[in-house]
């Protein structure tokens, strides 16, 4: 490849392709991280749910031979991981910067554990093949330039360009949405409307527990077919980071997600491209748009009002004794 | 205690060795015991790195038994760089004769310790420099990845190959460069690439890296990292083309596409290493950067893929390896990316 390359039309088809690839277990783990800050909770333990997500969803491919099943045990892993968070964040009133910290160390930790023990031989287990195969879709992949770039991809890609007009509609134009955004912002008010925070608060931890589990089963087994650990290598955070970035819009999060894995494919060809661009600056790369962009364009973007902020009350209705404060 | 300082390192050496525990000084004894500590980057039974770093002290271990002396191992896993300092000198507070630090991070570590406990001999992996009781090792993977090249490129039906690396580091940048220049070495006019992915187990990304070789016209990608080489065979099978592990015999992960393993043969090299600090022979100042020469380095085929390397090809691979084995070849360090692709390749056998 040289810098001819660049005039060529091959060259773009394939970054689109690969931006795309890159961006969509950033999508999936996004997408939920938005719900879950809009109720009003920062989840720094998107890195290790999604490390839960991957180990739970490679060993669930392992042994059932399919993705679909995989998917499914990450998804339901990474929502009970989320249900812990919200208990000891939404419940018992933790704080949520050090309780998101402590479940990334301790998952991360728990992944591993359960991987090696699954094994005799963790570093000798084969490349699965249950990896679901690009879908190239009729009509759509024909479109000139871009067909095959967009619409000859794996299954998961189309679920995440599927999943942003649902999540922004469920949001934006449902009720659900926005008791969500009502208890994100001032909960005191929607709880004198009668909505129950707690429970808008848990099921939107749920929800962004179940998503970063699919975000770390797509790379896991979509995408690899392995499990190594360390192997999220930091994406839960730049997650955290698209959000503000995406200004808690699922379409702005999604075309953020975009941008990031489009800086990521760009920096991979510019390495091979042979320009002469300092070696050491390009693997940083999307790292640094990111955080150009995060504080001068998004910078200006609020959080929610309540974000950080637990909501205690008594006389609650969801939970058992043993979780709920203490008057004192 | 000044005088007393000085005079156990005579009396140490009167009996063949530094730093040996006086537990009865004055009765010289031969058959003498040896202290050695291992601090490895992760756990001694890892199946990979930390693993063969162990097994090579348990190597030196029955080496210098049949020499009359008797080394104790002892070791220390799974620390921080910060922690991996303490630790060493907490062993060499304690009188260990030999500490070897097997992990690239550990190397302020080894050269901050070294200074403040002179008495003991610290052995670090890939560092840069050997200073007085400091000794740096390092297995100079760029012999093999040359041959691994050579064959990539005799072997790429597109006349493009590629490497992905985990960083633009030392030993690691010798074999990426290497590599590609022993693809050049086999095809002076093949296109080579290279990419880092600034990580050893991010195997999204080095499927991508792989891949975005692989749309450029690369056909065998060679595997400069460590467990985030699973992303590279996830893309070359995909693709149908050819990959080349490194360090340990990879072919069961992926035995469609892995085509062979360039072999460090780490316990070999840490073996060495050992026994010589024990028994004091190594060169002040000397790195340890041991190559096919000294046994660092092997190719090994995966028997599936065994039927579609051409014999003349398998025949110029072994003549290839010889040629590096006697020194007739010379594979040099090339630590920027890039300069392989500047290399005259005449230099490679003049002297």
């Amino acid at each position: 490849m040289t810098l001819h390359s660049f005039v060529e039309i091959t060259f773009w088809i394939s970054l689109l392709a690969a931006s795309i690839r890159i961006a969509t277990p950033l999508i999936f783990a996004s997408l939920g991280e938005t719900v879950v800050e809009r109720a009003g909770l920062l989840n720094v333990g998107v890195e290790g749910m999604m490390a839960l997500g991957a180990v739970s969803g490679f060993l669930a491919a392992f042994y059932s031979a399919n993705a679909w099943i995989a998917f499914l045990v990450a998804i339901v892993v990474g929502s009970l991981a989320g249900l812990i968070f919200g208990l000891l964040t939404v419940v018992r009133g933790a704080d949520q910067i050090v309780t998101g910290i402590v479940l990334n160390i301790l998952a991360l930790g728990v992944a591993s554990f359960v991987y090696q023990n699954a094994f005799a031989s963790a570093n000798n287990v084969p490349q699965l093949h249950v990896t679901t195969a690009p879908l190239a879709l009729p009509w759509l992949s024909n479109i000139p330039w871009v067909g095959r770039a967009l619409f000859a991809q794996s299954p998961l890609v189309y679920l995440a360009y599927l999943l942003v007009p649902v999540f922004w509609f469920l949001l934006e134009r449902t009720p659900w949405g926005l008791n969500t955004k009502a208890v994100g912002e001032h909960p005191e008010a929607a709880d004198s409307l009668g909505i129950d925070v707690w429970r808008v608060r848990l099921q939107a931890i749920i929800l962004g527990g179940a998503m970063a589990g699919l975000g770390g089963a797509t790379i896991a087994v979509a995408q690899v077919g392995a499990y190594v650990d360390g192997m999220i290598a930091g994406r839960g955070f730049i997650v955290l980071a698209i959000v503000v970035f995406g200004g808690w819009n699922p379409w702005r999060v999604a075309f953020a997600s975009l941008f990031f894995g489009a800086a990521e494919a760009l920096q991979l060809r510019l390495q091979i491209s042979g320009m002469g661009l300092p070696n050491q600056l390009l693997p940083g790369l999307p790292y640094l748009l990111t955080i150009v962009v995060v504080v001068f364009v998004a910078g200006r973007a609020g959080y929610p009002a309540a974000i950080n902020q637990p909501y205690l009350r008594r006389g609650l209705t969801i939970m058992p004794k043993l979780f709920q404060k203490s008057d004192g | 205690m000044k005088s007393l300082e000085k005079l156990i390192p005579l009396v140490a050496a009167g009996v063949g060795m530094a730093g040996v525990v006086l537990s009865g000084a004055g009765s010289a004894a031969v058959a003498a015991e040896v202290k050695s500590a291992y601090i490895p980057c992760g756990q001694v039974n890892d199946g990979s790195w930390s693993q063969a770093g162990y097994e090579g002290m348990k190597a030196a271990k029955q080496a210098l038994a049949k020499d009359g002396i008797e080394l104790t191992v002892d070791y220390t896993e799974n620390l921080t760089p910060a922690k991996a300092e303490a630790a060493a000198r907490d062993y060499a507070t304690r009188g260990y004769q030999t500490i070897v630090l097997h992990c690239g991070t550990f190397a302020d570590a080894a050269y901050n310790a070294g200074k403040d406990f002179p008495k003991s001999n610290f052995l670090i992996v890939v560092a840069p420099k050997s200073v007085d009781n400091v000794w740096s090792y390092i297995p100079a993977m760029q012999d093999i990845s040359f041959v691994s090249g050579f064959l990539a490129a005799k072997m790429s039906k597109t006349a493009a190959v590629g490497v992905v690396a985990s960083f633009n580091f030392s030993n690691v940048t010798w074999q990426a460069e290497g590599f590609r220049l022993g693809a050049r070495y086999a095809n002076p006019k093949i296109k080579t690439y290279s990419t880092y992915i600034n990580s050893f187990d991010d195997v999204g990304k080095a499927k991508e890296a792989a891949q975005a070789e692989l749309d450029s016209g690369a056909d065998v990608i060679y595997s400069a990292t460590d467990q985030a080489s699973r992303g590279i065979f996830a893309a070359t099978e995909a693709a149908g083309a050819l990959a080349v592990a490194s360090y340990s015999d990879q072919a069961s992960l992926a035995p469609k596409t892995v085509l062979a393993s360039a072999l460090a043969n780490i316990p070999l090299l840490v073996g060495n290493v050992v026994q010589m600090s024990v028994k004091g022979s190594l060169e002040k100042s000397k790195v340890y950067a041991i190559g096919m020469a000294g046994g660092i380095g092997a190719l090994a085929m995966n028997p599936e893929m065994q039927q579609k390397v051409p014999a003349d090809v398998m025949k110029e691979v072994a003549k290839l390896t010889d040629d590096i084995k006697a020194g007739r070849l010379k594979v040099p360090a090339l630590s920027e990316p890039g300069k392989s692709e500047q290399f005259d390749l005449k230099n490679l056998t003049s002297k």
